[in-house]
């Protein structure tokens, strides 16, 4: 089809259809939600046959949804039945599924009978609002576009920069152009940029390509997109719905996690080191903005401190919440803030269902890492879990672990509120850390990586 | 033209697929039409002593037999060898094309079909099996 027959959507005439979406996970996406027309239908097999029926038989072919969005299956339905019946219905839309149950989520499966990608939360959530952004700014001609977060320290100020930049204005609830392909980023706009605790702009992901280009010797950015992709990529193919993977499948799944931390986290010049943490200070608090996180700070604070194997602290740092997963979405949806006593018990078993969701799934995972993930809830000064140990009683990987856990908690910045300076969140992580009643997390660590850090 | 009084049997694991596929039979013209959950009970429905089953229209991924299976048993054996069979799957990488056409299958649908499709698969199939 030629760019001057296609039609230009508005965004207020994109319609979105949740089949089935549960009210946690509605919640979880009103925002994206509120921009677009939204429909919904409820999970039940005789509607959507019906549906399939009247779509199969017609020969005059209604508009479909921009988007389909599907929830949870409940336990009578089969998924590869609900992607085939949906498929009949909606031949063109894109249909992603959207679920939380790990017991059923089969990515392949889903793949193979019509869905166009699949997301398990609650660990997805980013990379599905990042497929709906793209698949709608190619609808739309570029009208909704599709961001992601670029690091402000990969510019080079009096330069002339190839590509667009944009700022997400959260009070507005949108996007507005920062800077234009071509023109030269003075040294006053850069300024502006730190003063005003910019620690990221947003690029257009078509010119990520050239931004890549742009910032190849140094980049940061392109190193946090791809442990970003490899570790999405190895657990897609290693989530199939509670099969247990062959020997051979679980090696090569660790052996991916192992490359992605040695390519994008370890090799990197040692006196940048600062640089590669500030540089995730700050992210978006996120399911797996936190895996990605808590990896790089713990195989980073395991080099700067000369405690253990960086590499393999990167691996408990990526998988240390993976049992968050078979918790229901309805608590890990929720900030820890908010959680009632009772969700908290729940929630404090989640270290020890990673252990026996690695173990069942037969990941050959190091001795180290396994005793990291354990204890990385147990603090310092006592009144941790899941066996409140104190002080040296905590196995040192687990200190580590904590440490780069509680690093990313204090340092991710909450949807909505503004950016927080590098030094005001470092300060912050010291009055935390440092000169708490009880401290959480070794204060010896604390002082170390933070005195590197100040430099 | 086909000829819509023929029985056809239409074999797949999901109720919901079955169900739309006849619904689909129906508006081409197709009364009887009878249905298997498997390859192995199409394959008894075909080799039942009082079988009318003109034609198969089959899924591939089926447990107990797979619909490849199917034809492979139907082709290797002269009374049932002459059987339309249009296979409707979700399977489109060129290898397995050409692993179901090897088989014996008269022709192949991907997944999501519709009426338009499923009636120019028929026509094609009944004009290839027409006497010269």
């Amino acid at each position: 089809m030629s760019l001057a027959a296609r039609k230009i959507i508005p965004s207020e005439n994109v319609r979105i259809l949740t089949v089935g979406l549960g009210r946690a996970e509605l919640l979880t996406f009103s925002e994206t939600l509120s921009h677009f027309q939204h429909e919904q239908l409820p999970m039940h097999l005789e509607t959507l046959v019906k549906g399939a029926i009247d779509s199969s038989r017609s020969t005059i072919k209604k508009p479909e949804p921009h988007i389909v969005l599907v929830g949870q299956p409940t336990d009578d339905i089969d998924i590869g039945e609900l992607a085939q019946t949906l498929r009949l219905q909606f031949q063109q839309s894109p249909i992603y599924a959207v679920m939380w149950d790990r017991n059923k989520f089969h990515r392949r499966k889903l793949l193979k009978n019509g869905f166009n990608d699949a997301f398990l939360l609650p660990f997805e959530i980013s990379p599905l609002k990042r497929t709906i952004h793209t698949h709608l700014r190619k609808q739309t001609e570029g009208a909704i576009a599709s961001y992601r977060p670029i690091r402000v320290a990969d510019l080079k100020p009096e330069t002339a920069l190839p590509f667009s930049l944009a700022v997400f204005l959260p009070v507005n609830n949108k996007y507005v152009p920062f800077h234009h392909a071509g023109d030269t980023l003075s040294n006053e706009r850069f300024e502006k940029m730190i003063t005003h605790k910019m620690d990221s702009v947003l690029i257009n992901t078509d010119e990520l390509p050239v931004f890549y280009e742009y910032a190849r010797h140094s980049s940061l950015t392109e190193r946090r997109h791809r442990l970003e992709d490899d570790f999405r990529s190895a657990m897609s193919d290693f989530l199939r719905g509670g099969e247990i993977p062959l020997l051979k499948e679980s090696e090569q799944f660790v052996a991916e996690c192992s490359r992605a931390i040695q390519n994008y986290v370890l090799e990197f010049p040692r006196e940048r080191i600062a640089d590669q943490i500030f540089s995730y200070m700050g992210d978006i608090e996120d399911h797996y903005n936190h895996a990605l996180n808590t990896a790089t700070y713990c195989a980073t604070f395991s080099m700067m401190l000369g405690i253990g194997d960086p590499e393999q602290m990167g691996i408990a740092g990526l998988l240390h919440d993976l049992g968050e997963f078979d918790l229901p979405f309805e608590l890990t949806s929720k900030s820890t803030e908010l959680l009632t006593s009772e969700e908290r018990k729940i929630y404090q078993t989640h270290p020890v269902r990673t252990i026996t969701m690695l173990r069942e799934l037969k990941l050959p995972v190091r001795g180290e890492v396994l005793t990291a993930i354990t204890h990385h809830h147990e603090q310092f000064e006592g009144g941790g879990y899941p066996e409140s140990r104190m002080s040296f009683n905590i196995p040192i990987e687990a200190q580590l672990l904590a440490f780069a856990d509680r690093f990313d908690y204090l340092t991710r910045r909450k949807s909505g509120t503004p950016a927080v300076g590098l030094k005001e969140s470092l300060a912050y992580v010291r009055q935390k850390l440092l000169f708490a009643d009880k401290k959480p997390v070794n204060p010896e660590f604390v002082q170390k990586v933070l005195s590197i850090l100040d430099k | 033209m086909f000829d819509n009084k023929t029985q056809v049997l239409v074999v797949d694991d999901m109720m919901t697929v079955r169900m739309v596929m006849v619904q689909c039979l129906a508006d081409l013209g197709f009364t009887n039409v009878i249905q298997a959950t498997n390859g192995q009970l199409a394959w008894d429905a075909i080799t039942a002593d009082n079988s009318q089953v003109g034609f198969v229209v089959s899924d591939w991924n089926m447990p107990k037999l797979t619909g490849v299976e199917l034809v492979r048993l139907l082709r290797a054996n002269k009374k049932y060898a002459q059987i339309p069979f249009l296979l409707a799957t979700t399977e489109s990488e060129t290898t397995k094309v050409v692993e179901a056409v090897k088989a014996g299958v008269d022709d192949y649908v991907v997944k999501p079909f519709n009426v338009s499709t499923l009636k120019e698969k028929f026509e094609n199939i009944y004009k290839k099996k027409a006497p010269k």
